[in-house]
């Protein structure tokens, strides 16, 4: 880094702390950020501070949130009798775009995988439990990922919520809409095959 | 299916070649070392997106090179296709330059496509052109552990059931998720119960996909085996028979389990028993027999590939045929010629008693003869 001058060394090394920035990228970054205007080399920095400082996980749900709780948790219009959990906040924005689930959220903030040592007690487990035991929960919609680990996820939180007496669903697999059966991936059609319904 | 035509640049000792090849029969000929195998590696790769020597990527690069790049054309019942496998090895920046910007993780090495569309898994290629190597490496079929005779159904399923590959690949991520679960109870001391609630979801899968590919590796040992026998009879007249003998996922072993911290049942432990005259052929038979039941798998394979493709595989013989006594390689050659077959020999002169004996000559269609990074197609024998 010696080739560079001090301020834009540190600005390339920040960038390479990013995911899938190499130095290559780092470096036309920070080129790109010197020719930007000042105003916006500003905005970006108090917009990086700002999401940093203000989003934290919300107490209820795990959400990434600004308030407490949450602008899910606490919209009054949404059925509180439904729980759908997720094993990430990205997972919930997707299924939010859906706009058609109006029942709030239990965000794991992971999957079981003992390969990385990720165990009951990484997620928020005891946090779901106490929810649904705290009474108004009707139905808990398990919308883990359909991987080995999101299947195991589902059994194991299936598993502790079936005592408790409440509806527990898992979302369906299949083949996607607007897609055709003839380009649906052969691994997909295949399950989508033994999952088959009666009509 | 036939090649109708394969490129290959810096792949092993290959710079750059290009050749054309022809329907039925395609003789290779040259000194050992000259680049026989590896042309029929490279058909491989094209195909089933790896080798048939078990070599990895890194090493199929030519000395001093970074990438490889194999493109092949193909014609099927459903005309002509291209298949492209790129290959390029990792090195200080090239992650950037290859994988698109903002995604995390690796860097995508090899890139296939066949017809320009890219093929996300190689697994997936091989559905698509049907095809079976044989070289005198698949002896270990025989001669060594179960886990050689699970890698033979394994690839032949993979190549023809798409359900299988899922099936195959969750129980094998499962299985790594549960030993890893075991292995940490067992340094851990985990009491019963604990063990039990932390088992049961990935007990529950383990059980379902090991199931499914005991289901589906039993029907095919059942379609494979009187195949395999009928050959074995022609080439040894004795009996040849295969049990299947899976190993059928055991949740009362968990005790045991937990104190090794492993699984010890399921379909990572299935076996296929060989037996002649009713002796294990692991043990028992002589290393004639050995390469015959090996040959009699291999005729069922190609059988079991051309039903469920619906058309006549390619077939890699590499250095095959020398291994066979005489009798038994012309016994056998009406049996293995009948797609496009590619033959290395070192030897051209006893390929061509063999094939004279059984009035086969004609099937060649191309002598060609390898060497010096090239290969040049002949007039004739």
């Amino acid at each position: 880094m010696s080739h560079y001058p001090d301020a834009l060394a540190r600005l390339v090394q920040e960038f390479m702390r990013l995911p899938g920035i190499g130095p290559k990228t780092a470096q036309r970054l920070a080129f790109f950020v010197l020719r930007m205007e000042e105003r916006d080399v500003l905005a970006l920095a108090s917009a990086l501070a700002d999401a940093k400082r203000k989003i934290q996980r919300c107490q209820v749900c795990y959400n990434l949130a600004d308030a407490q709780p949450c602008r899910i948790c606490s919209d009054p219009r949404r059925d509180s009798s439904i729980l759908c959990v997720v094993e990430e906040a990205n997972d919930l924005i997707a299924m939010e775009k859906t706009r058609t689930y109006a029942g709030l959220y239990h965000v794991l903030e992971g999957c079981l995988s003992p390969l990385e040592g990720i165990g009951p007690e990484t997620l928020r487990l005891p946090e779901l439990l106490k929810r649904v035991k705290a009474g108004g929960t009707k139905e808990v919609i398990l919308a883990t990922n359909p991987t080995v680990e999101g299947e195991a996820t589902a059994m194991y939180v299936a598993r502790l919520l079936k005592p408790l007496g409440l509806k527990v669903t898992r979302i369906a697999r299949g083949i996607p809409v607007g897609g055709d059966l003839e380009y649906t991936d052969e691994a997909t059609l295949a399950r989508a095959l033994e999952g088959r319904r009666d009509m | 299916m036939e090649f109708e035509q394969a490129e290959l640049r810096c792949f092993r000792l290959y710079s750059r070649l290009a050749v054309r090849f022809v329907p039925g029969v395609n003789v290779l000929t040259g000194p050992n070392a000259s680049g026989k195998s590896t042309l029929l590696e490279a058909l491989g790769v094209l195909a089933v997106g790896r080798s048939f020597r078990g070599a990895g990527d890194q090493e199929m690069l030519q000395a001093g090179q970074t990438a490889y790049y194999l493109e092949g054309r193909f014609a099927g019942r459903h005309g002509s296709h291209t298949a492209r496998v790129v290959y390029s090895q990792t090195e200080p920046g090239a992650a950037e330059r290859v994988s698109p910007p903002g995604e995390e993780g690796a860097p995508s090495r090899k890139a296939v496509t066949l017809d320009g569309n890219p093929v996300t898994r190689t697994a997936e290629m091989a559905g698509r052109i049907p095809l079976l190597s044989f070289s005198p490496d698949d002896l270990a079929l025989v001669k060594g552990g179960p886990v050689e005779r699970r890698r033979f159904l394994d690839a032949l399923l993979g190549q023809t059931n798409p359900a299988y590959r899922d099936h195959l690949s969750r129980y094998q991520r499962t299985l790594a998720q549960r030993n890893a679960l075991l292995s940490d109870m067992a340094a851990r001391r985990t009491g019963a119960e604990s063990a039990a609630t932390r088992l049961e979801p990935w007990d529950e899968s383990l059980e379902a996909e090991s199931a499914a590919v005991q289901g589906l590796r039993k029907e095919a040992l059942t379609s494979l085996s009187p195949i395999a026998a009928a050959a074995f009879v022609s080439i040894d007249t004795r009996v040849l028979d295969l049990e299947y003998r899976p190993d059928e996922f055991d949740r009362r072993r968990r005790g045991e389990e937990l104190r090794r911290g492993l699984t010890l049942s399921g379909a990572h432990r299935d076996e296929v028993l060989a037996t002649v005259d009713g002796r294990e052929a692991r043990r028992f038979a002589s290393q004639g027999q050995q390469r015959s039941v090996v040959l009699s798998l291999k005729l069922a394979a190609l059988d079991f590939l051309e039903e469920k493709a619906g058309e006549k595989p390619v077939l890699l013989l590499d250095d095959v045929l020398s291994e066979l006594d005489p009798r038994r390689s012309a016994s056998l050659l009406p049996l293995l010629l009948r797609g496009q077959t590619f033959v290395t020999t070192t030897d051209r002169e006893a390929l061509v008693r063999a094939l004279v004996s059984k009035d086969l000559l004609e099937a060649v269609g191309g002598w060609f003869s390898v060497g010096g990074g090239q290969v040049n197609l002949e007039t004739g024998p």
